[in-house]
């Protein structure tokens, strides 16, 4: 867009530096950005590179322990979130924080409550005014809903109008395609672009080099807490990106680049498509199915939420389940990972029917399990990696009842070793990177040799090098006649790592590919309900 | 493991231990009339004489196995507000037992007298643990209900059906000497169960950290969530803590009866179980964290009462003093409210402390 | 009977709703009982001192929002652990008050003073004779008629103010309320200040309906009114319920009294009995209702 040489920029961090003692790490190193009017600033990096620390720097949230910021061209102290909100300056969090039980409303007004008669609340002025703007960013949310029944792109959703209701001149967004498929994902880059050109300056903090491209005017790499590179978007290329985002030292292959950030080559080659299929298998293996469900719905009142749902997986082979959320794909996660009683149908483990269902039973079957929520039901962060790591196998780790501190301490340096993960093993998790994070939870589900691995969404929030080491980690156990089912939003992950889609719309599958009828273009097209007419004219749809 | 170790911060127990020295000795300044020799016999006064030194660690005795039961529920994140009223049912029903069964061995009789109190105390908590168990009915509330409710039945008890009309004091009549357990360091009341005590305590640490069963019930405590996922059969985590825990201060009530007083006295629980949770808090839920603990809170107990019975000082002084040390024991910012107070203590211990840093943000990825 | 439960019940309601307000900030504060004893003596005291109730009332109001202001430094400022800092409270009410009581009257024991003005009766311009309804409605203390008149302000101070909305949500989550650029210790504290406001005002009011202030006046009625405030699954109204129930169950038990064979020391674990009994019925029949319910996500 364009940009006043002319005018002082809008906000401008000048050698920010901060360092948590507890970590011994420089969060921020010296780094300065300029943030302009009217501008959409990428800023991308891996994990711990800092981004986050520089924005809450920027937000408020936290104190630099030395460097300036300056508001139109004067300098500046952030003392408190509430500074940076009375400067203009929003930041939408990658977890949003929002009261659960509450209504979208309530929370998004919270501090700007309007006022009506004798002090109480305007509701519907609130309403009124979030309604407002909710249409006219196209945004699907009704401010009467609680947030904690909300899909997470939703939230992220809310939580940018949150923002937009407070009218910042600085809008900073922490990952907000991260939960989202890819049209959420165009809506998204339509508002913000809308906003720009209003004359806002966006922030986009993100992993996915394919969405700077396709928004960001500038973009900015940090690495290890320095800024190593500022570039106008159209003088730089992907490969010049990733290279800056993970050093020189770092081998970075063709094909895991275009995987990794998502990113298609332009249409003229059409190379990217079709790559990987080839890396998967063409035939299905033989074989009875290892895991399957028959038939199965589950109801909210009459609400269906999964409807007449049948998939299986055999040995050897990673079965893919994609779609927009909400059309289920949280649901199914539940019910296969024995946390939910169908309502109907059955679940069928090795030939065997399953007739209880609960967390507990299904471990026994042998099913190791990689869930969305990794905060709560896939790791405890106030136990010690360790605590973690040894979950699953604490039967086997024992004599009487009593572990036995060498096989327990022997187990766990395996572990960490083989997946490289860097931490003490006494750490809280807390402590941990998200990658970090990750690889315990799935060093600790690949420990019990399971022969039916539950993945879902593996790789939110990973940087590159955590990203390439899960999906590697997920081939390499489908060569080791793993059945694997992959639950993922992310299109591309599901295109080159499954043999077979299944692709939901509105808790049902709408359709089963594999081999060549997988195209992107075609499971976007189911996932949006666009093929459901044409289903029974086509000949690779079967239900 | 992890065993989240009670140690916290040097600096942060050295500040409040100071300021309830230091509250302590002006409250006995302005609250009497000879200070000097309240102040000697406050803090001295626990180890002038065996008399004072038993009680003190018979005392100690007490709250090392209250805090424990608390501890343990605090462990497996549920809670036992009810440990008042369980001390109290474990006491009359231990008397009544050894009472009834005189023709018993002194082992057998001991063993049956403890054994029915600690089973009293067990089921009396783990009724709550029950019902949160089966009906998801908040264990907080209704252990604290049930004890409540068991109180006044006691209290009858002892004053009227199973009153001992030899004695003129509101007591059950004394158990049969045979029962009554081993006087260490008489003429004070400390008695073997000490030893009990403080093994026990080793034994919970040793369950808790070093056992597969340990490992279950500290992971429930800390995520619920997650430990069902792993397979762990949670529903045990909410019937057992309780049950242990109710066992627990039942042990506690049947060593009043036992070893202490041999006999069950009207109102003698009152407070402990407060002192319990106090300690198991202050302790960190930790079982070795509970130890010192348990030994600070009966040293200033048995300060207090020495220097009532021997100055000018009053049970209600040695009352707010208890009050200024739990605001002060587990104060976590007190080296920031007092910053210069701070910085001479860091100089002293060598290990300055930032104190409460605002956490670090989580850094990029989830 | 049911208006002799009004009357046991408003100081129970009006500690439970303050307590409420704590609660819903994410503050237990266990030292209710503590603060209804404080603003029973300040209540009784003063009273007797100028002859006013209002000014005996205003008193107790007041040593309770000073003791609460000091329970929010001692919790927030000194980062105190909120449980200890509720007992050392409750120690420090009842260490403390015989020992001013000592100081001021050269006793620690029952306080008594001649001309003691009683808490009046509230009598309307108007009436009717319908028996029931007239019992129901007419001829109580100002507690009854207070509690359930600030049953309705907190209610709508909690549900209908911006004020309610911040003190539901710093309870849920402070870190929403910091990120909005608001403080959630300052409304962690003014919460904390409101529970001892209520607190002070049961004791004052359960001290002056008695026109005496005996040791251990409030004998467990600060705890009842934590438990109400569960009981009352945390809500206003669910709170007024609990706390006539509790009543209702107390006065049961008195009229059992000379009618039942029963001592009278056992009846007073009736209360207690009677609210475990609902409280687990009703939580098994919650239970029964959604046996299938689903985690929530």
């Amino acid at each position: 867009m364009n940009t006043q040489l002319n005018e002082p920029p809008l906000v401008e961090l000048r050698n920010i530096t901060k360092c948590f003692p507890e970590n011994e790490v420089w969060a921020n190193r010296e780094v300065s950005l300029t943030i302009r009017r009217g501008e959409i600033q990428a800023l991308v990096g891996e994990n711990g590179a800092g981004k986050s620390t520089v924005m809450h720097v920027l937000a408020g949230a936290l104190s630099p322990d030395s460097g300036q910021i300056l508001l139109g061209g004067r300098e500046t102290r952030f003392e408190h979130p509430r500074d940076a909100i009375a400067a203009g300056i929003l930041m939408v969090h990658q977890h949003p924080q929002f009261v659960p039980e509450l209504r979208v409303w309530e929370n998004l007004i919270l501090g700007i409550e309007p006022r009506g008669t004798l002090g109480t609340i305007d509701r519907n002025a609130a309403v009124a005014r979030i309604t407002e703007l909710a249409t006219r960013y196209h945004m699907p949310i009704n401010p009467n809903h609680r947030i904690e029944y909300l899909a997470s792109s939703q939230v992220h959703l809310a939580a940018i109008l949150g923002a937009l209701l407070r009218d910042p001149q600085v809008l900073i967004l922490d990952e907000p395609t991260a939960p989202c498929s890819d049209h959420e994902v165009e809506l998204l880059f339509g508002l913000l672009r809308n906003l720009a050109e209003q004359g806002r300056a966006l922030i986009l903090i993100t992993h996915k080099l394919r969405e700077v491209f396709a928004i960001a005017d500038r973009v900015t790499v940090m690495r290890h807490g320095v800024n190593v590179a500022e570039r106008a978007i159209s003088e730089t290329t992907i490969s010049e990106l990733s290279t800056l985002m993970v050093g020189e030292d770092c081998q970075v292959d063709s094909d895991d680049l275009r995987l990794l950030h998502a990113y298609r080559e332009p249409p003229a080659s059409n190379a990217a498509p079709d790559k990987p299929a080839q890396e998967v298998r063409e035939a299905a293996p033989e074989g009875p199915p290892l895991f399957s469900i028959r038939n199965v719905s589950l109801y909210e009142g009459h609400l269906p939420l999964l409807s007449d749902v049948s998939l299986s997986v055999r040995s050897g082979t990673i079965l893919g389940i994609t779609g927009i959320r909400e059309n289920g794909l949280e649901y199914l996660e539940d019910v296969i990972s024995g946390s939910t009683i169908p309502d109907s149908g059955e679940v069928v483990i090795d030939a065997k029917r399953i007739t209880e269902f609960s967390p507990r039973r299904f471990r026994r079957l042998g099913i190791a399990y990689v869930p969305t929520d990794r905060l709560i039901r896939g790791a405890s962060m106030d136990a010690s990696v360790q605590e973690n790591l040894i979950l699953l196998r604490r039967k086997g780790l024992q004599r009487r009842g009593v572990f036995n501190r060498k096989s327990l301490d022997g187990f766990s340096d395996q572990l960490k070793e083989r997946f490289g993960i860097s931490a003490s093993l006494k750490q809280p998790l807390r402590r941990l990177s998200g990658g970090n994070i990750q690889k315990v939870i799935l060093s600790r589900e690949l420990s019990i040799g399971a022969r039916v691995v539950i993945f879902s969404e593996p790789s939110w929030g990973l940087d590159f090098r955590s990203k390439q080491f899960v999906y590697r980690e997920i081939r390499r156990l489908r060569d080791a006649e793993t059945a694997i089912i992959l639950i993922s939003a992310d299109i591309d992950e599901i295109l080159s790592l499954s043999d077979e889609i299944a692709v939901m719309f509105r808790g049902s599958v709408a359709t089963e590919l594999r081999g060549r009828a997988r195209t992107r273009e075609r499971i976007a097209e189911y996932m949006l309900g666009l093929e459901q007419a044409l289903d029974a004219a086509t000949d690779e749809g079967s239900p | 493991m992890n065993r989240s170790s009670p140690r916290g911060s040097l600096a942060g127990i050295a500040a409040a231990l100071v300021a309830a020295v230091l509250v302590t000795i002006v409250l006995l300044v302005l609250g009497s009339r000879t200070p000097a020799a309240a102040i000697r016999s406050f803090f001295w006064g626990p180890f002038s004489s065996t008399y004072y030194f038993g009680n003190m660690i018979n005392a100690f005795t007490v709250l090392v196995l209250t805090g424990l039961g608390a501890a343990l529920a605090f462990r497996a994140g549920v809670f036992n507000l009810g440990g008042e009223g369980q001390v109290y049912t474990a006491a009359i029903v231990t008397a009544v037992a050894a009472n009834a069964a005189p023709q018993l061995t002194a082992a057998g009789g001991v063993a049956f007298a403890l054994g029915a109190g600690v089973f009293a105390a067990a089921v009396m908590a783990g009724l709550s643990g029950l019902f949160r168990f089966l009906w998801d009915t908040d264990e907080l509330i209704t252990s604290f209900l049930i004890a409540s409710a068991s109180i006044p039945i006691i209290d009858y008890m002892i004053v009227g059906p199973l009153n001992d009309p030899a004695s003129n004091l509101l007591t059950t009549p004394r158990i049969p000497e045979a029962f009554r357990l081993l006087r260490i360091l008489p003429p004070s009341r400390l008695h073997i169960g000490i030893v009990v005590a403080v093994l026990l305590a080793a034994l919970v640490f040793f369950l808790l950290f070093y056992t597969v069963r340990g490992y279950e019930w500290r992971l429930t405590g800390l995520n619920r969530e997650f430990a069902r996922y792993g397979g762990v059969n949670t529903g045990m985590y909410i019937l057992f803590p309780m049950l242990i825990s109710g066992g627990l201060h039942g042990v506690a009530g049947a060593f009043h009866v036992l070893g202490t007083h041999h006999a069950a006295l009207v109102g003698f629980s009152g407070g402990l179980g407060w002192n319990g949770l106090a300690v198991a808090l202050i302790g960190r839920s930790h079982p070795l964290g509970v130890l010192p603990a348990a030994l600070v809170f009966a040293y200033l107990q048995t300060g207090s009462r020495t220097a009532i019975l021997h100055t000018e000082f009053t049970i209600e002084l040695a009352t707010i003093i208890q009050a200024v040390i739990f605001f002060v024991i587990t104060a976590q910012y007190l080296p920031q409210v007092f910053p210069r107070a701070a910085r001479k203590l860091a100089l002293v211990f060598g290990r300055p402390r930032g104190g409460a840093a605002p956490a670090a943000p989580e850094e990029d990825g989830s | 009977m049911i208006a002799n439960s009004l009357g046991i019940m408003a100081p129970i309601l009006i500690a439970a709703l303050g307590g409420l307000i704590s609660e819903r900030a994410g503050v237990l504060n266990i030292s209710l009982e503590g603060l209804m004893l404080t603003g029973a003596f300040a209540a009784v005291v003063v009273t007797a001192a100028t002859g006013s109730i209002v000014l005996g009332l205003l008193t107790g109001v007041l040593a309770g929002a000073l003791l609460a202001f000091m329970f929010s430094i001692i919790s927030i400022d000194f980062g105190s652990n909120i449980f200890i800092t509720g007992l050392g409270i409750n120690l420090l009410a009842t260490g403390g008050i015989p020992f001013i009581s000592n100081q001021m009257f050269g006793t620690k024991g029952v306080l008594r003073f001649a001309d003691m003005t009683l808490l009046p009766r509230v009598v309307f311009p108007f009436d009717f004779r319908i028996p029931l309804l007239h019992d129901l409605l007419f001829g109580h203390q100002i507690g009854v008629y207070l509690g359930i008149a600030l049953t309705g302000l907190v209610w709508l101070g909690l549900y209908r103010t911006s004020f309610g909305l911040r003190i539901r949500s710093v309870g849920a989550n402070p870190e929403a309320l910091r990120l909005r650029g608001l403080s959630p210790e300052r409304y962690r504290r003014i919460a904390i200040i409101l529970s001892g406001i209520g607190a002070g005002l049961g004791g004052g009011l359960l001290a002056l309906r008695l026109g005496v202030y005996l040791p251990n006046i409030t004998s467990g009625r600060g705890w009842i009114a934590l438990v109400a405030i569960f009981l009352g699954y945390r809500r206003p109204v669910g709170v007024l319920i609990a706390a006539f129930v509790f009543a209702l169950a107390e006065t049961v038990s008195m009229a059992a009294q000379g009618i039942v064979a029963v001592p009278n020391t056992v009846l007073l674990s009736l209360p207690y009995i009677l609210t475990v009994i609902a409280m687990v019925v009703y939580s098994a029949a919650r239970a029964g209702g959604n046996r299938r319910a689903r985690s929530p996500r």
